[in-house]
């Protein structure tokens, strides 16, 4: 389904971002000196909780003045993104990049986003697709943790990225209490959901290798009433990703009790779940 | 009848308008020829209708195009301030914002929005001294800075804005006295570090009840980190807008950024009943930074500096010549309270070298460096200039990082803390000698930052911790940042072992406030046992008293 933009009539009107010099009496720059792209056309997202997608604004000043430019971002109905708009200094032939995080609605389809500095348009097609879920149950689920280490969110660990490279990108949870342990992470279901086996993957990279930098000791457990019940145990641990196995169990929640890691942090690059 | 329209006979004081020339004279036009049809006036001064079309995408010419706010939404969302008080003025601060977590607070940003100011000596304004009309242009968010003149000296004063048939809390403000004037008593407060994931504002709350004529406010008034519920100390966060979850960075997040904290009406309500006199520190850009070279390897940093600084003067009472010019601002600057003190606000970030590495350092000949500078040459000469001409009985400096010794190893080594004055130990002395060899009359320090309270003897020589006491330094601890506090730990016990020339440390939250007479200062450091929870009261834990001409702390 082809959403129509939200506002149409109000993106033609503002079509003339706002440009003017670094103090209010210089005098602005053409529209066209500042030229507005994406790195991609087009980004799938996955509509559960953690299934957010982003992609990159780059606004140029191909100009001679620095200048303050305002891209403006608009969505299709439903679509909820982590910016409407985007102002910064351009000093010339400087590139400013931002990172706009989309927040999946629940009905598939393709929602188009426009955006504009002044007479330089671009958009990026972002289609809702509920096809890649698959059979991992964690990605249905809402997670949390006991803390969460600035740019390392809980939704990291069940965001289907398993790739340790782009760990600094916050794809993966950390907690954030230093050397200081326990430390967990939760996922909860809307609806109980039946799990035999789980496979956590912790860093692994060049720069943060598992036997230093990752996950050494914890304890898969599911909620049981108000207490968590230990289903499997992990100890000693210096791989990279860890398949623990158990009898089938129904539950609403499921835990991992960090025990003790390999660095100073619990760092989980993602958990899945699976019947 | 509106109580505006009745107002708005009396003939207006002054008007002044932002951003260029084309538009000063279609402003005062506009509002002097009042009873004229407004869009033909617009039309008239700005060229012909067919221009302005033209010109759609000229941002100085489309936002001289003058337009009213919604009627239904109240624009005075982020309440008002007042600033920077001179004899003769104060600065009168506010920002449209009828929906403040989008694009433009709401407004549509191809025009400016006119708006009315009124100032008066009584708090329902049957005496209007002083008022005028100021454009809020989209450039700066709508915000309106104006710079109130033709006041008279240390008198209180209530203002307010209007526009479209809204009208603003009222404010409270305050001149300064008359320079030379013979002023018995100041009472102030100083605070810094307002982390909005730390704690609620329970301390800005109890700092808007103080009976001050002056709030100092010494840096991290915002902190750069995202704002989402799950990573915030506050007990019962409720969940923020998404746009608040990404880092600072653009123009437009970092709007975002005050925008969230000027909600909170505690910060609304202390900056509504008194004058502020602000400046920064690191995290108004981002923690840690310095006055990197404005040269090729560093633009990234200009650019986000630029975009901070600007956000910065946009939500803070401050004069034009504050403004920033792309990455660059003045913010250091001096007010002069008649002979009783002079307050030199400094930036300790724009200009300081780069850090030496690691976040504690040893005594070295780097750390000695005549060379490296906390304030920049020019800075620095300006300050020491302003202690040796100075007129007034008490001389103080309002900054960001603590200026005296701390030694921070426990034992028989020394260690410093790299953010502090101890890490540009030269420009540390510089100070120091200049109290010194000058003579300087009463030198006081008003310090943030480091989210703790600590009273301290300033010494002629730091290298000899026996040598004279020739200043006081009171740093404040943190608002919020850092969370729930506690009196003491064993770092602060230490602390207090290593530096006899330290008083009094404490690691709870709040502000502190003084009192200033010809005679004495009085240091009151007040205390909220708790920030994550709402709702803790607040009590003076301890207070010092600096009598004229004894530097250094005695208790109360």
């Amino acid at each position: 389904m082809m959403r129509t933009l939200r506002r149409l009539t109000t993106v033609l009107v503002l079509a003339g971002a706002l440009l003017l010099g670094p103090t209010m009496s210089t005098q602005a720059a053409p529209t066209s000196d500042v030229v507005v792209t994406t790195d991609v056309d087009a980004v799938a997202v996955t509509p559960v909780p953690c299934g957010n997608g982003s992609f990159l604004v780059r606004l140029t000043n191909e100009g001679s003045k620095a200048v303050f430019a305002d891209a403006l971002v608009e969505a299709a109905e439903g679509l909820e993104l982590s910016a409407d708009i985007v102002s910064t200094y351009l000093p010339p032939g400087y590139t400013f990049v931002e990172q706009v995080k989309i927040t999946p609605p629940e009905e598939p389809g393709d929602y188009p986003v426009a955006i504009s500095v002044g007479e330089s348009r671009t958009e990026v097609m972002v289609t809702v697709d509920d096809s890649t879920i698959g059979d991992n149950l964690a990605r249905l689920g809402v997670p949390a943790g006991s803390t969460s280490y600035n740019g390392r969110p809980p939704c990291g660990a069940i965001d289907g990225n398993t790739d340790s490279d782009q760990w600094s990108f916050g794809v993966g949870w950390s907690d954030n209490t230093n050397n200081v342990f326990p430390d967990w992470w939760t996922v909860e279901w809307d609806e109980p959901v039946t799990v035999s086996r789980v496979v956590l993957t912790t860093v692994d990279s060049e720069a943060l290798p598992a036997a230093t930098q990752g996950m050494r000791d914890w304890d898969i457990q599911v909620r049981d009433g108000d207490d968590w019940r230990t289903v499997a145990s992990v100890r000693d641990n210096v791989e990279g990703s860890v398949t623990s196995e158990f009898d089938p169990v129904t539950t609403s929640a499921m835990r991992v009790l960090c025990i003790g890691a390999n660095g100073h942090y619990s760092r989980i690059l993602e958990f899945e779940a699976y019947a | 009848m509106h109580m505006w329209a009745l107002c708005m006979r009396i003939v207006h004081a002054s008007v002044r308008a932002v951003p260029n020339h084309d538009e000063e004279d279609a402003t005062f036009e506009l509002a002097g020829l009042r009873t004229l049809d407004r869009r033909k006036l617009i039309l008239g001064a700005g060229g012909s209708a067919a221009a302005l079309a033209f010109m759609v995408n000229h941002p100085t010419r489309a936002s001289a195009r003058v337009s009213a706010v919604p009627a239904d939404e109240d624009p005075f969302t982020l309440g008002v301030a007042s600033g920077d008080p001179l004899p003769n003025g104060v600065v009168l601060w506010t920002r449209l914002a009828p929906r403040p977590f989008e694009a433009y607070g709401g407004l549509s940003p191809d025009r400016a929005v006119e708006v009315k100011w009124q100032v008066s000596t009584d708090e329902n304004f049957s005496t209007v001294v002083r008022q005028g009309t100021e454009l809020a242009h989209p450039e700066y968010s709508f915000s309106v800075h104006v710079d109130a003149t033709g006041l008279e000296p240390d008198t209180v004063y209530h203002y307010r804005f209007a526009t479209g048939g809204h009208l603003s809390p009222t404010g409270r403000t305050r001149t300064a006295p008359a320079p030379g004037a013979d002023l018995s008593e100041l009472k102030f407060a100083f605070a810094s570090c307002n982390s909005f994931g730390a704690g609620w504002f329970t301390s800005a709350d109890h700092l808007a009840d103080e009976d001050v004529d002056l709030i100092f406010f010494l840096g991290d008034y915002i902190y750069e980190y995202p704002l989402v519920a799950e990573q915030s100390l506050r007990e019962n966060a409720p969940e923020m807008p998404s746009v608040l979850s990404t880092s600072t960075g653009s123009l437009s997040r970092y709007r975002l950024q005050y925008a969230a904290y000027r909600l909170e009406p505690e910060l609304q309500r202390a900056h509504q009943n008194a004058p502020w006199i602000v400046t920064w520190d690191d995290h108004e850009v981002e923690n840690d930074v310095w006055g990197f070279p404005d040269d090729a390897d560093h633009v990234d940093e200009m650019v986000q500096r630029a975009n901070a600084y600007r956000a910065y003067w946009e939500h803070m009472p401050l004069r034009r010549r504050q403004m920033p010019k792309g990455p660059d601002a003045r913010l250091y600057r001096r007010f002069d309270f008649g002979q009783l003190a002079r307050f030199s606000m400094l930036d300790v970030r724009q200009f300081r070298t780069e850090p030496l590495s690691g976040s504690s350092i040893v005594d070295s000949p780097e750390r000695r460096d005549p060379t490296r500078s906390m304030l920049g040459r020019q800075q620095e000469a300006w300050f020491l200039d302003g202690l040796r001409s100075s007129p007034t009985q008490w001389n103080v400096a309002a900054q960001g990082v603590l200026m005296s010794l701390l030694d921070t190893d426990p034992g028989e080594e020394r260690a410093f803390s790299n953010g502090g004055w101890d890490a540009y130990q030269a420009s540390q002395q510089r100070v120091m000698d200049t109290v010194t060899q000058h003579e300087v009359d009463n030198f006081v320090v008003l310090t943030g930052d480091i989210h703790r309270n600590y009273a301290l003897s300033m010494l002629a020589d730091f290298d000899d911790l026996e040598s004279p006491r020739v200043g006081s330094e009171f740093a404040v601890t943190s608002m919020t940042s850092g969370g729930d506090g506690t009196d003491s730990n064993a770092g602060l016990e230490d602390r207090l072992r290593s530096n006899p020339h330290l008083a009094w440390g404490s690691l709870q939250r709040g502000y502190a406030r003084g009192r200033l007479t010809p005679d004495r200062l009085e240091i009151d450091y007040r205390e909220v046992r708790y920030v994550q929870r709402k709702g803790a009261p607040v009590d003076t834990s301890r207070s010092f008293v600096v009598e004229a001409g004894r530097p250094g702390l005695e208790d109360a």
